[in-house]
């Protein structure tokens, strides 16, 4: 499973994209995308959302599946959406 | 310290407003995001892996109350309360707005503070010794030529578009407290036999993918010869260095594979061509900007201080942290006071809006209203008088910042790894608060200690001139880390070698540890520090104790 990430160009905040074509910062209200076809089509909309000065170079991230919900599957990724490991709460949520 | 005449003034405000036209230009679509990229860069704005990041610059490290009181108000207003205190003395801001980050600059810029080359490849941040001035050691302050430096490096015409950052270091003593031969150029102020001041010059240094020691290009380049020798070094490498490749673009590369005397041929020609014309420095323009950094007046006191002898009498962990963080000054009664931001179990170079601005408040109080940053990410009051360490100290602890730590296992130099870099492939920070956390109750014992934490090869945590070095990798999605061994920065300088293959991040704490044990159970005396013992032993024991091999 894929999703679709990017920096919002106004704050560099991470969003993913949404089912309804926006840019969400919560990873749980983005746009799941289960096959490569599909993704790369959504990619194309990433790039559209570039020419519209929404956000800044998109591209796919692999999510897994676990016992709290969709995450990345890579440490980055799991990074970039929950904040700096071993900082306090307030300081890690975007 | 510097302070901005109408030139500069002009000059910082036109760059706000030319940044702002940009950022503008950017938010529109008028700039795409490939055209905007260096112009940002070159005001020191990244895009990290949260937010934007923007490095704002502390030139030579040096600031003051006012501008440390801005600092703290920048990271609550825009950011989330905290800046991170760098390597290159410079304070970066996680999660500034781009939309924001104008305003920011004009805000700085009304305290004589920018973000002008704190990144791009130009000439970046001069970087000097945390007690210019102050120290007994050197041979004069070393700020003047660092402020001449940053002067002639600011939109130099030349060197906007150079083949890769490059790094300048300046240090006055025998005792290098600001790597000089791990950067591009390093320059040793120095005297010659007739007493007159000039530079030892040494060129290609640097940390990275490939460290290199600096080699020794120029004995002694005379003070009013400085910036005709710089201009030197860096037209013979904006010409050669290789644009080809940016991982062999820095100026080491170019010593490396063309060689130190064709190199140093070619320099001495473009010396000797430019030497005499626009860029000679005269005693007058030397001693005129000598002035700006000038001792504050400070009241003639006795060299022992009564009133800190009682207090250490009374209370063991001031004593402990007047021994460890407090040196003396070269003006009797006295001290400069390193207020370490390494706390255990904190983000190492990490402070708050609330702690800057209690520094703030003692720098004005007790400190002449001064403040330096070191390279290794602690704040300095460099001019406190004895009889006020204890006020100074007691206002401290209440803010979280009296860890008495300085040069011993905890202080820690620690770059953001990946819980902040877009460049990094492991986290440095999780694993420097468990190194620190095991060892904290032995640093005494362990005595001097340099541990060095890169979450990438790029090398921003020093790792390469560690006494224990760790290099953070990614083995197949994995975090494991790299230990290296015997690195110094100072002018016994030494690159750390492998130890052996890496360790996982359940394991790295342990086999730091290991090192340690092993240090202590083979020094000859308590007085025979790590480096040292290193130096004698060599790496077999260590790597015997890791790995069972030697």
């Amino acid at each position: 499973m894929q999703v679709i990430t990017a920096n919002r160009l106004t704050d560099g905040r991470v969003v993913y994209l949404d089912g309804a074509g926006g840019w969400t910062v919560a990873l749980n209200a983005a746009r799941f995308l289960d096959a490569d076809d599909i993704a790369a089509a959504a990619l194309a909309d990433g790039q559209a959302a570039v020419e519209r000065q929404e956000i800044v170079a998109p591209y796919t991230v692999v999510v897994v599946e676990g016992q709290d919900g969709w995450a990345p599957r890579s440490l980055r990724e799991r990074i970039r959406a929950y904040g700096p490991t071993g900082v306090a709460a307030e300081v890690a949520g975007a | 310290m510097y302070q901005y005449d109408d030139f500069d003034h002009a000059f910082v405000r036109a760059r706000v407003a030319q940044f702002r036209d940009q950022v503008n230009r950017r938010l529109s679509g008028d700039l795409t995001e490939e055209q905007f990229r260096p112009l940002r860069l070159m005001n020191g704005v990244y895009l990290q892996l949260h937010a934007y990041m923007l490095r704002i610059a502390i030139p030579y490290g040096t600031l003051n109350a006012r501008q440390m009181r801005t600092l703290a108000h920048l990271a609550r207003t825009y950011d989330k309360g905290f800046g991170h205190f760098t390597t290159r003395q410079n304070l970066q801001l996680n999660w500034p707005a781009l939309a924001d980050i104008p305003d920011m600059l004009e805000q700085l810029a009304e305290v004589e503070m920018h973000a002008i080359q704190t990144s791009g490849n130009c000439i970046r941040n001069v970087t000097t010794d945390q007690f210019a001035g102050a120290a007994a050691d050197e041979v004069a302050d070393p700020r003047p030529y660092a402020e001449i430096l940053r002067q002639w490096s600011s939109l130099h015409p030349e060197f906007t578009f150079l083949p890769r950052k490059f790094k300048i270091a300046i240090s006055a003593s025998e005792h290098d407290r600001a790597a000089i031969r791990f950067h591009d150029i390093g320059l040793k102020l120095t005297t010659n036999d007739a007493g007159e001041r000039g530079f030892t010059v040494f060129v290609g240094g640097g940390m990275g993918r490939t460290p290199f020691k600096g080699w020794q290009l120029a004995d002694f380049v005379p003070e009013v010869d400085l910036l005709a020798y710089a201009e030197a070094v860096l037209r013979v490498y904006n010409l050669h260095g290789r644009r080809d490749n940016k991982y062999k673009a820095r100026i080491k590369i170019l010593m490396h594979e063309a060689g130190f005397d064709a190199i140093k041929a070619q320099v001495e020609a473009e010396f000797a061509a430019i030497r005499d014309g626009a860029l000679k420095l005269t005693a007058d323009e030397i001693a005129r900007m000598a002035k700006h950094f000038a001792l504050p007046e400070m009241p003639a006191r006795p060299a022992a201080s009564a009133v800190e002898a009682a207090a250490k009498r009374a209370d063991t962990a001031f004593a402990r942290w007047v021994a460890v963080n407090v040196r003396s000054h070269k003006v009797p009664g006295y001290a400069s006071v390193t207020i370490s931001l390494k706390p255990v179990g904190g983000v190492a170079g990490d402070a708050t809006a609330e702690q800057m601005e209690l520094m703030a408040d003692l720098a004005d109080a007790h400190g002449f209203s001064e403040l330096r940053i070191s390279h290794a990410q602690n704040v300095i009051l460099p001019h406190v008088a004895r009889d006020d360490l204890k006020t100074v100290y007691d206002a401290l602890v209440t803010a979280g910042l009296a860890t008495a730590n300085l040069g011993l296992a905890t202080d820690m130099i620690v770059c953001p790894g990946l819980d902040y870099c877009a460049l990094a492939n492991a986290r440095s920070i999780p694993v420097a608060k468990d190194i620190a956390a095991r060892l904290a109750p032995r640093e005494a014992e362990i005595g001097p200690l340099a541990i060095k934490v890169s979450g990438c090869i790029n090398a921003c945590g020093h790792h390469h001139v560690g006494h224990i070095g760790i290099l953070g990798v990614d083995r197949k999605g994995e975090e494991f880390y790299q230990v290296t061994l015997g690195g110094s920065p100072e002018a016994d300088a030494s690159i750390g070698q492998i130890v052996g293959h890496g360790f996982s991040a359940a394991e790295i704490t342990g086999a730091v540890e290991t090192v340690v044990d092993t240090y202590l159970r083979n020094r000859e005396t308590a007085d025979e520090t790590f480096l040292a013992a290193y130096r004698r032993l060599g790496a077999a024991p260590f790597k015997e104790a890791l790995y069972g091999t030697a």
